[in-house]
């Protein structure tokens, strides 16, 4: 695969555990070297603002936890819909939960900043059909 | 008068001539000073007339001008003559009007005063004819009367036979009474019973979305480091790493399990023996069991029990809970404030609260203020924790029958109030 059609990743999770295995998961994978976790919901959104406030960022994706203890998955998502369109357009996100309660399945999919929803962990082969499905968009 | 001068030729003697006309001269001036004389004399007269009738007519002037004046004077007189005479003639006016109301009311009331005599002989043949109606219905009432008394003895024979009729009933409505007590009192207990099983599966949801959150959670982790660790292209240093990731969470599953268990078996214990349990001393143990986070914390904790110190309950929860919420207030504080907790009881009416309020980072309630109280949720992570002691409390608090509730405001503090009904 041609390194410059890659998109950059980033993994928002209170778990450092599960953003050690996506992180090695692309890795290895893709063998893509940008990925960048935060466990940190606030740290993850002011470095999206930051980095696309540049202009010459490159597409993303960003596997989005929902449980977590300062700010949900839900929460973070209300603020990105108050980035800019352009952020929005370069930012594609993808619910990564351990959660397999049908509510939040049904709420993320009916949530048009979601692009698709991922139940822990991230496998080759969940990372494979979430990045055709990345490329068809 | 001969010219003289003319006749030079006649030589008279001149002198005698003169004196002869001299003497007719003065001849003649006598006459005209007497004639004067005479003049002068009526003029004197005319004069002393004149005088005359001018002091008379100063007189009559005099006269004439006292005469005015007294007649301004008979005139002033008559005007206010005749304004004394309209205010009278006002006066009796007023008083004629006066006169003609007081006449129109009276012919009125001589009016009414008939119409009554005129209505009251009306009435007096109306009580006549009524006087003699009441003999009639008397005559009438009498041979009513004699039948009543007949119909009376009829009806005592027949109320007889109800107080015995009545005391049957009396039995059966007694019979029905207790079954009625006890249907109220299954009715309770059905009540009391949906409760239960609503809350039951209020748990039970709980639970399902605990064990699809939070048993999952440390399931996943394991299975993705499984896989990392059959990936090809890891080194040792991976590999070092995952079995440690590993056994984290195998800890982390293992950890969950048990808080479910012990969870379980809380809600199991409600017919655990109560014992008299005083707030002084359950606070004194558990202030010397924390002295160490107390101490190092600098928290000050003000207690205040005076109203109502000892309540029965069971002690191991109440331990619990006192220490579960004074470690989240220290846990909690404010970094740029000394922590203060606050511990108070009182009464309201029959009921028992306890109130416990800190000045720490409190809790943004709006947003997801209904899961203050859930399992394994979280809202602050600069602080380890698993998301249980919140959730602990008010299981215990609602399994001994009691309420809690919670206030906060976002670096002001949080206060809990904990009801207890007494009986």
């Amino acid at each position: 695969m041609e390194q410059e059609l890659l998109p950059d990743f980033l993994v928002i999770d209170d778990d450092p555990i599960n953003n050690m295995i996506c992180n090695r998961m692309i890795q290895l994978s893709l063998a893509v070297s940008s990925v960048q976790t935060f466990t940190d919901p606030g740290e993850g959104l002011a470095h999206i603002q930051v980095k696309y406030a540049a202009g010459k960022a490159k597409k993303t994706i960003l596997f989005l936890d929902i449980n977590m203890p300062s700010m949900t998955g839900w929460e973070v998502l209300d603020k990105f819909s108050g980035f800019a369109s352009e952020v929005q357009d370069k930012v594609k996100i993808f619910m990564l939960s351990s959660s397999v309660d049908p509510h939040d399945i049904e709420r993320a999919s009916s949530n048009t900043l979601v692009a698709g929803y991922i139940t822990k962990s991230l496998s080759q082969a969940k990372l494979h059909s979430t990045f055709s499905d990345y490329v068809r968009n | 008068m001969p010219n003289f001068s003319k006749s030079n030729t006649v030589t008279p003697d001149p002198l005698r001539m003169a004196n002869i006309e001299l003497a007719f001269q003065n001849e003649d001036r006598r006459k005209r000073a007497a004639e004067l004389d005479i003049a002068n004399e009526e003029l004197a007269y005319q004069n002393e007339e004149k005088e005359k009738r001018a002091a008379e007519l100063i007189i009559a002037n005099k006269e004439l001008a006292f005469q005015n004046a007294e007649k301004e004077k008979r005139a002033l007189e008559l005007v206010i003559a005749n304004r004394e005479l309209i205010f009278q003639n006002e006066e009796k006016e007023k008083r004629a009007a006066e006169l003609i109301i007081a006449n129109r009311e009276l012919i009125f009331q001589n009016e009414e005063k008939e119409k009554l005599a005129a209505e009251l002989i009306i009435a007096n043949k109306e009580l006549l004819f009524q006087n003699e109606e009441k003999e009639k219905r008397a005559v009438e009432l009498i041979v009513a009367y004699q039948k009543l008394v007949y119909q009376n003895e009829e009806r005592e024979k027949r109320a007889a036979e109800l107080v015995i009729a009545n005391k049957e009933l009396l039995f059966q409505n007694q019979e029905k009474e207790k079954m009625a007590a006890a249907l109220v009192l299954a009715e309770a207990e059905r009540t009391k019973m949906v409760a239960d099983i609503v809350q039951r599966n209020k748990d039970l949801e709980q639970f399902s979305y605990i064990i699809s959150h939070n048993l999952r959670a440390p399931v996943a982790n394991i299975s993705g480091v499984t896989q990392l660790l059959q990936m090809p292209g890891i080194d040792r240093y991976d590999e070092k790493n995952f079995m440690q990731d590993l056994s984290l969470s195998v800890k982390k599953l293992d950890d969950v399990i048990m808080d479910l268990n012990y969870i379980l078996q809380l809600k199991n214990s409600e017919d655990k023996k109560r014992e008299q349990v005083k707030f002084s001393e359950l606070l004194n143990d558990i202030t010397l069991s924390l002295s160490d986070l107390i101490t190092s914390n600098d928290v000050e904790i003000i207690s205040d029990f005076s109203i109502i110190d000892e309540i029965p309950t069971l002690k191991t929860y109440l331990y619990s809970i006192f220490l579960n919420l004074i470690t989240n207030s220290v846990k909690y504080r404010r970094q740029d404030a000394t922590p203060v907790i606050e511990i108070t009881s009182q009464m309201l009416r029959d009921k028992i609260q306890l109130n416990f309020k800190d000045n720490g980072l409190g809790i943004d309630l709006g947003t997801r203020g209904d899961q203050v109280f859930g399992l394994y949720k979280r809202f602050h992570n600069h602080v380890e924790g698993k998301g249980m002691g919140l959730f602990m409390v008010k299981t215990q608090v609602e399994s001994m029958g009691g309420k809690i509730s919670i206030m906060s405001e976002v670096n002001k503090g949080t206060e809990f109030k904990i009801e207890f009904e007494l009986n």
